[in-house]
């Protein structure tokens, strides 16, 4: 088994499942799903034989490495450590997860959807897995293209506006990288006489604390992008807001974790120096972003886009974590970062569940959902705790250790950074009451419940808080089924929500809602356990990962300290 | 006995998993017949073990798991039973299974009664678990967890507007306390270097010895009150006091359990449990005292004007609340844990009284809209009037023995504050009897005051009736577990928890002195009442028109909701907005789209088909690429020299 290539087995099994999608017979409309679904699953259970087999030491396991182009110095070199192989699990189980979500869901353009997919989770691994910034570069652009095309072809009403953002933001941020990589190795040439690409030898080398300062800026810029950072943020409503459901989670779910884990693996090691200067303007502008996110998120009429901003916000904690240098500050980021995969990518199902009923994000056109979709609602209830960090679930111990090492590096910045979990509760709290809660458009009151019906009560509070966002909220459209048609009549752009829906105030909606359907179960469930079970013993996450992190640590202080 | 520990938490636990993933499926009706026998299997599981640590006189614990182990920080979670916890566990499982029986009878018929009987066992694991933990995070954790018990429960009737915006609110304001809780155990943690309470380098060792240790007693200080921050949301203290009366809205058996008998208490219980960081504290004590005593008059005088039957109650719980945490301030520590215990069985039963009347009056909490009641519902008259009685301190009932306790504790003790504050204790105390007797006399004599024709009040069942009964026992009896004052088995049995404290010497005159103040105090309350609502001696209509300023001060609650949305609520969502709209769209977004524009006009290919923009960006920024590269390897590398 030595010298099986378990990561390029794992990183290119999709591929081969897009290549099969590809030349398969054109006629057939449910092939490209199986033989993606085949892939994607064969390559979870090989992640986690990869994760079974993993030794837990800061050594880089199970390397492949095969000269490429010596003369400039570039090796296929892949290999894993503690950081990398939980994120290419979380990767690989996601990705199961959207292809199976996208079963039903996706009517058009099936090939080319699932196709893309695929090509997107090797991209993924691929970044995850590569040692060599020649390799890494390649896998971190192949990765950009299937997600601008999820969002732009499978997208909502304004799909290419996001797109196109989406795309042009990332690639703004893989161009400085491409410099800073250039330099790096130049440098590292002018030094030693050595041309290399190769991550680990370019960490030994030592580079001039202006060179540092500079690209280390220029990496960080790239990956500040990708988790997103305030003030590099505003591509993630937009996009999150227009993809179709499996892209949200992929993108919420595992790449804004590659920014963090770009800033682990390169930023951090690579400059220690750079790493010394930025330090406090990269925490003051997480704690920004930590803030900033939730209270946008309080205000947002969308689902989609209040879980977003609620992503900066968490995705804060991350970059915060990793900064602080200290081993409960990255474990946190850790932490972090895994618990947001389960609990975002959870949350953005759970939208899709009820957008695929109803044709609308908008907060404002439901109510009473406890009543109709009781079982939705539970697991609405489960990842929306996790979400605001509650104890015992998977979101708590990431935050509630970023912030630990935060006070130790600062206090004020530590009582900034935890006072989260109060808009934390307040924005997803509101958002349960308004959509869980309460009763749905035109409902009676039960007998005996001396309140107002539900749609007075809208018009008052219309003309109370919202009365900027127009008078007339839109209402949904049910369609009973799980499928989603994906007509352009979005009904929050609708100008008229009035032909959205037959209902109207004052008139009971009778007609049925399915609840959560056994497909949609299937999804759900995995992450429902993954969220309990390591909210209640994250402890075998924070084995496999500590030694990683001892390393990055000392390096730094090494460093630093000489 | 140690090994079994784990069987009193695990019991309830299993009751909630069974209930919520069958419930809804299978056992439907039936709930209760699995939550009963398993939180009764658990109450003798914990009374066994409370015989266990009063006989050994010993602390027993059992280690489970070790749960978060980052660098230095380590979290271990074991189960932890000294005399304070024994206490705790049997009067959250005594008062927990006798609310699971009323339970049966008053949700009896209801959709969700499986969903109830999931929560409620839910809730009861966790206060065991709070109760249980041996270290601050774990505390935190189930500190967390009871107020997720209690979000869903307050919520229960979530198509109910009030009640969705009542359980919102709850954990909102709870939040804002947990923010201090979590500080503070980051304090603790960089202060002591662990979290875990006890053992030879616990927080408490280290705590009493932090002088020769070297830590700074103004650490002790600030964790001392970043824990009460959390205490007071919790416990309902001000500034935090204000979701309490909103979160009546649940059903009264979870007024009853998590309002008013358990839950409210966990903060009084955790600052006793830290009582070795307090004593360090003279300032941290200080604002507790100060804090509960506030507390305690001010909830005092809105309950006097309250109409809703559940809210005079429940404002009487914020008070009682304050008395403990006065208590604790003043350094009467064994007496706020005796208060704890008599009020969580009279106050327990004072709520499922109250549900027993709106069950009979159909649904009906007004008492404008009641009286003369005592004739319909004799049970539910006689138990309630002992609720009240015990509530107002009447002697020899539970009441009296513990709140007096506490005014002498407050009168004698050391603090400067302490004095003050016995005397708002007697004023306290006066509300009290006056504000429950208007209600005893207001809801159970005189004439009805509703349509006879249309509502026949009725008894409750004997799922109901009888915990009533069982719950009347202990508030008429438990106080003489304290006695002798000061010197009561209670005392002997908690001295073991509280070893730190110097036992204060109270003379027998102090102790007849306060006893008979109190008395005549309580009585004169209800004396009062009895003129105003029986014998019409003292017309209320006049006295409120004579103070109308007054009470519309006390009847709108101080004006602390408004007080709160007008000056953080509405505040803050201005500038969300204001962040959303012109930071976030107008000046990052525009900049973004400024930047995508321009580039969009220099390139003349953008207006083609939708799907093509991408690719066309692509080759464009692909060319800016090879360029950008090209021009920094020409002119600041050697590559090409």
């Amino acid at each position: 088994m030595d010298d099986f290539p378990l990561l390029s087995t794992i990183a290119y099994l999709p591929l081969v499942g897009a290549l099969a999608i590809l030349f398969a017979p054109r006629a057939s409309s449910t092939l490209p799903r199986t033989i993606a679904l085949v892939a994607s699953l064969a390559s979870f259970v090989l992640s986690l034989v990869l994760l079974a087999g993993f030794e837990h030491n800061a050594e880089f396991q199970y390397t492949e490495k095969v000269v490429w182009l010596d003369e400039l110095g570039v090796s296929y070199f892949m290999g894993v450590d503690g950081i990398a192989v939980l994120l290419i699990a979380l990767t690989t189980l996601l990705s199961v997860i959207a292809i199976w979500w996208s079963w039903e869901t996706i009517t058009v353009r099936t090939r080319e959807y699932y196709i893309a997919l695929l090509l997107l989770e090797t991209g993924m691994l691929g970044v995850f897995m590569a040692l060599d910034l020649f390799v890494f570069y390649i896998f971190w652009e192949i990765m950009l293209i299937p997600m601008a095309l999820l969002i732009g072809i499978w997208g909502s009403t304004d799909r290419v506006y996001a797109a196109v953002k989406f795309f042009l933001y990332t690639l703004f941020g893989s161009l400085l990288m491409l410099v800073a990589i250039v330099a790096t190795y130049q440098s590292y040439f002018n030094e030693t006489g050595v041309r290399t690409l190769n991550v680990l030898e370019l960490q030994g080398g030592s580079y001039g604390e202006t060179f540092q300062f500079w690209v280390f800026a220029a990496f960080f810029i790239a990956f500040a992008v990708k988790v997103p950072m305030f003030p590099f943020h505003t591509w993630l409503p937009d996009a999150h807001v227009q993809a179709p459901t499996a892209a949200s989670v992929i993108l919420a779910a595992v790449m804004l974790k590659m920014g963090g884990y770009g800033m682990l693996r390169f930023n951090l090691p690579l400059f220690p120096d750079g790493t010394e200067a930025w330090t406090v303007a990269v925490i003051v502008l997480s704690i920004i972003g930590i803030i900033y996110g939730a209270l946008v998120a309080l205000v947002q009429p969308d689902m989609k886009k209040l879980i977003a901003y609620s992503s900066v916000s968490h995705m804060g904690f991350v970059t915060l974590g990793i900064f602080i240098m200290n081993m409960q500050g990255l474990d946190g980021a850790m932490l972090v970062m895994l618990a947001h995969g389960f609990n975002t990518g959870a949350l953005f199902l759970i939208v899709g569940v009820i957008y695929e009923r109803a044709h609308t994000r908008d907060i404002r056109a439901f109510g009473g959902m406890a009543t109709r979709m009781p079982i939705w609602s539970a697991y609405f209830a489960l990842f929306l705790f996790a979400s605001i960090g509650l104890p015992g679930l998977s979101g708590f111990v990431g935050e509630f250790l970023v912030a630990l090492g935060t006070w130790d590096y600062n206090r004020l910045a530590a009582v900034i950074t935890f006072s989260v979990v109060i808009f934390a509760a307040w924005y997803m709290l509101w958002l349960y009451q308004r959509v869980v809660f309460g009763r749905a458009w035109g409902e009676l009151p039960d007998p005996g419940d001396t309140e107002l019906t539900r749609g007075e009560i809208e018009e008052l509070a219309e003309a109370n808080y919202h009365g900027h966002l127009g008078t007339d909220a839109p209402q949904p459209a049910v369609s009973g089924g799980d499928h989603d048609t994906h007509d352009d009549h979005d009904a929050l752009t609708n100008e008229n929500p009035e032909e959205v829906g037959p209902t109207h105030k004052g008139q009971m909606d009778s007609r049925p809602w399915t609840d959560i359907t056994f497909r949609e179960h299937l999804a759900l469930a995995p992450l429902a356990v993954l969220t309990i079970v390591f909210g209640v013993y994250p402890k075998p996450i924070l084995d496999i990962v500590e030694p990683s992190f001892q390393a990055i640590l000392d390096g730094a202080t090494r460093v630093v300290g000489g | 006995m140690e090994d079994l520990l784990y069987l009193i938490p695990l019991l309830p636990l299993a009751a909630f998993v069974i209930n919520i993933l069958l419930g809804r499926g299978f056992i439907r009706d039936n709930a209760h017949w699995v939550a009963l026998p398993l939180v009764g299997a658990s109450w003798i599981v914990a009374l066994l073990v409370f015989l266990d640590v009063r006989d050994t006189e010993h602390a027993i614990s059992q280690h489970l798991f070790t749960w978060i182990p980052a660098g230095d920080f380590v979290v271990d979670v074991n189960l932890y039973v000294d005399q304070l916890t024994a206490i705790m566990l049997l009067v959250v499982l005594t008062v927990g299974f006798l609310v699971h029986v009323y339970s049966v009878g008053y949700m009896h018929g209801d959709p969700g009664f499986y969903r109830f009987f999931a929560y409620l066992p839910l809730f009861v694991f966790s206060m065991l678990m709070l109760v249980l933990a041996d270290n601050l995070l774990v505390l935190f954790v189930f500190w967390e967890a009871v107020g997720l018990c209690s979000y869903f429960l307050i919520g229960y009737y979530f198509r109910r507007r009030s009640a969705g915006n009542a359980a919102k609110k709850a954990f909102i304001v709870n939040r804002v306390g947990d923010l201090g809780f979590g500080l503070g155990v980051m304090l603790t943690f960089w202060t002591f270097g662990t979290i875990s309470f006890y053992g030879e380098h616990g927080i408490f060792e280290q705590a009493a010895h932090h002088a020769e240790l070297g830590i700074a007693g103004g650490a002790l200080t600030a964790i001392g009150i970043l824990l009460f921050i959390g205490a007071c949301g919790k416990s309902a203290q001000f500034p935090l006091h204000v979701w309490l009366p909103d979160a009546m809205e649940g059903p009264t058996p979870v007024s009853a359990l998590i309002h008013a008998a358990t839950m409210v208490t966990a903060g009084i219980y955790m600052v006793a449990r830290n009582y070795t960081i307090y004593i360090q504290s003279e300032s941290a004590m200080m604002v507790v005292a100060i804090v509960g005593a506030f507390t305690a008059f001010m909830a005092a005088t809105i309950a006097l004007t309250q109409n809703d039957i559940k809210r005079v109650v429940a404002y009487s719980t914020v008070s009682q609340l304050g008395y403990m945490a006065f208590a604790l301030g003043t350094g009467a520590w064994v007496a706020a844990i005796f208060h704890l215990m008599t009020h969580a069985f009279f106050k327990g039963l004072l709520f499922l009284g109250c549900g027993s009347v709106i069950h009979g009056m159909h649904e009906e909490q007004d008492m404008r809209k009641m009286g003369g009641l005592r004739k319909y519902m004799p049970v539910t008259f006689w138990t309630f009037l002992i609720g009240s009685l015990a509530n107002a301190g009447v002697v020899p009932l539970a009441g009296f023995w513990s709140k007096d306790e506490i005014i002498v504790g407050a009168w004698i003790s050391d603090s400067s504050f302490g004095k003050p504050a016995a005397i708002i204790g007697l004023a306290a105390a006066f509300l009290t009897a006056l504000y429950m007797f208007r209600l005893v006399f207001l809801v159970f004599f005189g004439k009805e005051r509703f349509d006879t024709e249309h509502i026949h009040p009725h008894e409750s069942g004997a799922w109901m009736a009888i915990p009533l009964v069982l719950l009347a026992i202990p508030s008429v009896l438990i106080g003489f577990v304290g006695f002798p004052p000061e010197d009561g088995p209670f005392h002997h049995f908690l001295h073991h928890a509280f070893e730190l404290v110097e036992v204060h010497h109270v003379s027998m005159t102090t102790t007849w002195t306060f006893g008979i103040i109190s008395t005549v105090v309580a009585l004169g309350g209800i004396f009062i009442a009895w003129l105003a609502y029986i014998r019409g001696a003292i017309n209320p209509a006049a006295v409120r028109e004579r103070f109308e300023g007054t009470y519309q001060f006390l009847y709108n609650k101080w004006y602390f909701d408004e007080l709160y949305d007008a000056t953080i609520v509405q505040p803050l969502r201005r500038f969300s907005m204001f962040l959303w709209k012109v930071v976030d769209e107008g000046i990052i977004d525009a900049a973004v789209n400024g930047v995508a524009t321009g580039i969009a006009a220099i390139s003349q290919r953008v207006r083609h088909v939708q799907t093509g923009l991408v690719a066309n960006y692509a080759l464009a920024i692909a060319i800016g690429m090879v360029l950008l590269v090209g021009v920094y390897l020409a002119a600041f590398s050697d590559l090409f020299q």
